[in-house]
């Protein structure tokens, strides 16, 4: 059965806000906003532009961040739903992933592994104006783990809302019995959300509302004979109908008994590669994380003993 | 091999509608189909497709603006970041702001170059924008605009535009990235 995990967790984020980041709690500048503007050599700029001047009153309540520009402190949206989210890292920026990801051997990864982190397209404020506006600069490609500054550690709180587990592994032959050598084993694990999902997940804070959801890919088993299996599919279960057939989706054949380990057994190790897929709802903002949970068993193999007569 | 080609394949006069697009003047035609290779020929046709899509997709999302994202899905089939930030970004506003634009454009891109041994591949689009007939409208009255008074870019006002796009290849189709207005060209 599939659940949603709701949190919200506006105590535990502002906690997290208060030790981190440049966050005031200012509301919104009244009548300011990020526009298009075009200046007289027809280059466009996203500038922040205010009615009233940049000093202006209350708005509506919304998550607000501070930032020095100029010598002055202005109040700008911490989360912009096209832009990002802002973070003071690089003198201030909007920060959201690149959509769409580049490849692994794309330069833009500045030899950082693509399963580390993801690239984001940052947006950052510059030193001088357009025409005595502030704007935000032409957008550069940064890499971030997973996420940067207080969104960051929002998205990994909803991650980790996620029942992630490794495989409920199953055997035949049974871990209780004896297997043969030359016999098929099929290897599967019972489809939950915990163990081949998908799961979900989601949490609010801040005004924002992160969305989690994880689906298996693949379960790698290391069956203990130095041979890696990687089944794409949790498995098919073993029937006695199936006699000695080999499973369709998963399974592996011994060459050899395991009587010569200490234990006796073969050990296995079953590691589930998770794709865990993130977004800021009603935004732009998304991206993926891998994840990857490991469980174990073992098994008893035996020669086939051959009786003549 | 490097191949940056002279080419000037085209689509001339596309249109939303095709009954409402006359022809644009002064747009190269399609060259002899003997000077490009089969992979080029191939790789051409899929970006002007591409392209093609690309403003359908963006004539219809301006001429109803939801939030960006709403129209990330549409858009994001035929653009990358940073120009797909760009083109969310002015659907936003468009949203926020209550603006709409009415009308159809034409369009009539050409390639001009590229690049299949890059790694991605890339090309260059050369566009003629007829945006005469394609105004900002007030989404409630229906009352006319400006691209100035909406916050949007100048490109936004009912004229005509030589454009330039970059596209790459990403996975198994072509993106446009970038684009700029040459403002001292006229179509």
């Amino acid at each position: 059965m599939l659940s949603r995990r709701t949190v919200s967790a506006v105590l535990l984020a502002a906690a997290v806000v208060l030790a981190v980041a440049p966050v005031t709690s200012a509301q919104a500048q009244e009548d300011c906003g990020f526009e298009h503007y075009t200046d007289g050599e027809g280059n466009e700029h996203l500038v922040w532009t205010c009615t009233e001047g940049w000093s202006g009153g209350g708005g509506d309540g919304e998550w607000v961040c501070t930032t020095n520009l100029r010598g002055r402190t202005i109040r700008v949206p911490c989360i912009d739903p096209v832009l990002g989210w802002f973070t003071n890292a690089l003198g201030g920026c909007y920060i959201r992933p690149a959509i769409p990801q580049p490849p692994a051997d794309d330069p833009a990864w500045q030899g950082h592994d693509p399963t580390d982190g993801l690239i984001y397209v940052a947006r950052c404020f510059a030193v001088d104006g357009v025409d005595g506006m502030p704007y935000v600069q032409l957008p550069t490609t940064l890499f971030f783990p997973v996420g940067e500054g207080v969104v960051g550690d929002l998205i990994e709180q909803a991650i980790a809302l996620l029942p992630l587990r490794g495989a409920d592994i199953q055997l035949a032959p049974d871990p209780s019995g004896v297997g043969l050598v030359g016999l098929p084993v099929w290897m599967w694990t019972p489809v939950t959300e915990s163990t081949w999902g998908p799961a979900t997940a989601s949490l609010t804070a801040l005004g924002i509302t992160v969305s989690v959801e994880a689906n298996a890919e693949r379960i790698t088993w290391a069956m203990g004979d130095g041979a890696q299996v990687h089944c794409d599919h949790p498995g098919t279960p073993y029937h006695p109908d199936y006699r000695a057939d080999e499973s369709p989706t998963c399974g592996h054949v011994y060459t050899e008994p395991s009587r010569s380990l200490s234990s006796g057994r073969y050990p296995i190790t079953a590691t589930t590669q998770w794709l865990i897929e993130w977004r800021i709802e009603e935004t732009v903002i998304g991206g993926t994380v891998p994840a990857e949970r490991t469980s174990s068993a073992s098994v008893r193999i035996n020669e086939l003993q051959v009786v003549t007569s | 091999m490097a191949t940056a080609l002279a080419l000037v394949l085209g689509a001339a006069g596309c249109s939303a509608s095709p009954e409402a697009g006359g022809e644009l003047p002064d747009l190269p035609a399609t060259l002899p189909s003997a000077t490009v290779d089969p992979a080029e020929a191939a790789a051409i046709a899929e970006i002007l497709a591409a392209f093609d899509g690309f403003r359908r997709a963006e004539v219809a999302i301006q001429a109803n603006p939801e939030p960006a994202y709403l129209a990330l899905e549409r858009l994001g089939e035929y653009l990358a970041d940073p120009l797909l930030g760009l083109a969310l970004f002015e659907v936003e506003t468009m949203h926020r702001r209550g603006v709409v634009r009415a009308g159809e454009p034409t369009w009539a891109p050409t390639v001009t170059e590229l690049r299949l041994d890059g790694s991605p591949p890339t090309a260059t689009v050369r566009d003629c924008l007829d945006a005469t007939g394609w105004e900002l409208a007030d989404r409630d009255s229906g009352g006319p605009t400006t691209a100035e008074s909406e916050g949007l870019p100048a490109r936004f006002a009912p004229d005509r535009y030589v454009m330039e796009f970059n596209a790459r290849f990403v996975v198994d189709r072509w993106l446009f990235d970038e684009a700029r207005v040459e403002r001292n060209e006229r179509c």
